[in-house]
């Protein structure tokens, strides 16, 4: 489905702007629909909705912490801003893939606190109405179901929804732990 | 820190423990390595010898340096103790613009950092440097 030999560039950026615009003005667009950017972990797909989306970067350099918890992938200098980088997959508990062509940073926006979230691959952005969901999460860890809104349909492709607030209000991600 | 036409500036020391770039205000340091010899780590560790040292390479998690012989030490003034800090290479000195380049940690990092000292992140070329406040008992 995803189409990025060299990253998300422009285009993925472009049809988020577009999304958000439209978000905010919803006469405009079909009002059951939201807009979600999905992405890959491992062999699984995500999707996360537009409105915590603040930009797609293709890998960026991230410069390590020392004694940090190890999902905190460490410091990178967003727009003139510094943000923490985490590894999701960390805090999801899935194992770390050997080899990714296609990661990028999600940067998200959850209360003002912007973070950047690595992933294996950008896919797609795509609308989501309500006869696509869900509400049964994937996941059967009962730790982890907080992080999900549901799960949903994208073609053949069974996507879990994230639920933002539920990842940084978590244990996981406030653990000094690893 | 250092007013210059307007701006203020931090002067900070970077060196390196490990992978990684650390800085301290150079206020905070009792004596700068300023020529070859006083720079060679011989002369830094036989010259503060009865001095009270902490390895930041434990504060940093990493395991012993394989050799003790180039390693360099960072002489702090803990409110009129004298601290050393040995550390793997010392860097350079360099000044910031505060406004533009200086930033406190993430809250995410704030919340989660072991290491307490730990306070801040400046760019330097192309280069984020991690801010320790070595005055500060951690």
């Amino acid at each position: 489905m995803p189409d990025f030999p060299n990253g998300p560039g422009k285009s993925i950026l472009e049809q988020v702007r577009r999304a958000q615009q439209n978000h905010l003005a919803p006469d405009a667009i079909n009002s059951h629909q939201q807009q979600y950017l999905t992405f890959r972990l491992n062999e699984e797909w995500y999707g996360l909705s537009v409105h915590h989306l603040v930009e797609v970067l293709p890998m960026p350099k991230i410069t390590r912490v020392p004694s940090v918890p190890n999902h905190i992938l460490g410091v990178m200098n967003f727009r003139g801003q510094v943000v923490s980088a985490i590894d999701l997959k960390k805090i999801f508990v899935l194992e770390q893939s050997l080899q990714t062509t296609d990661p990028a940073v999600v940067v998200v926006e959850h209360g003002e606190m912007r973070t950047g979230l690595l992933v294996d691959e950008i896919g797609d952005l795509i609308g989501l109405s309500p006869a696509d969901w869900s509400e049964e999460p994937i996941t059967t860890a009962r730790a982890q179901r907080s992080f999900f809104e549901g799960t949903a349909h994208w073609g053949e492709i069974l996507l879990s929804i994230i639920k933002l607030e539920g990842i940084f209000h978590s244990d996981a991600l406030h653990s000094q732990r690893g | 820190m250092v007013g210059t036409q307007g701006a203020t500036t931090l002067a900070i020391l970077t060196f390196w423990v490990g992978p990684f770039l650390l800085g301290v205000e150079a206020e905070q340091i009792v004596r700068l390595p300023s020529s070859p010899r006083e720079n060679s780590p011989t002369a830094d560790m036989v010259l503060f010898d009865s001095l009270p040292k902490l390895d930041l390479r434990t504060t940093c998690g990493l395991p012993p340096a394989p050799s003790e012989d180039r390693r360099q030490l960072l002489v702090i003034d803990r409110g009129g103790e004298q601290v050393g800090y040995k550390v793997d290479k010392i860097g350079d000195l360099i000044v910031v613009d505060m406004a533009r380049h200086v930033w406190k940690l993430p809250p995410l990092l704030e919340v989660q950092k072991r290491w307490q000292q730990l306070w801040g992140v400046c760019q330097w070329e192309d280069e984020l440097v991690l801010l320790g406040d070595l005055q500060y008992a951690d």
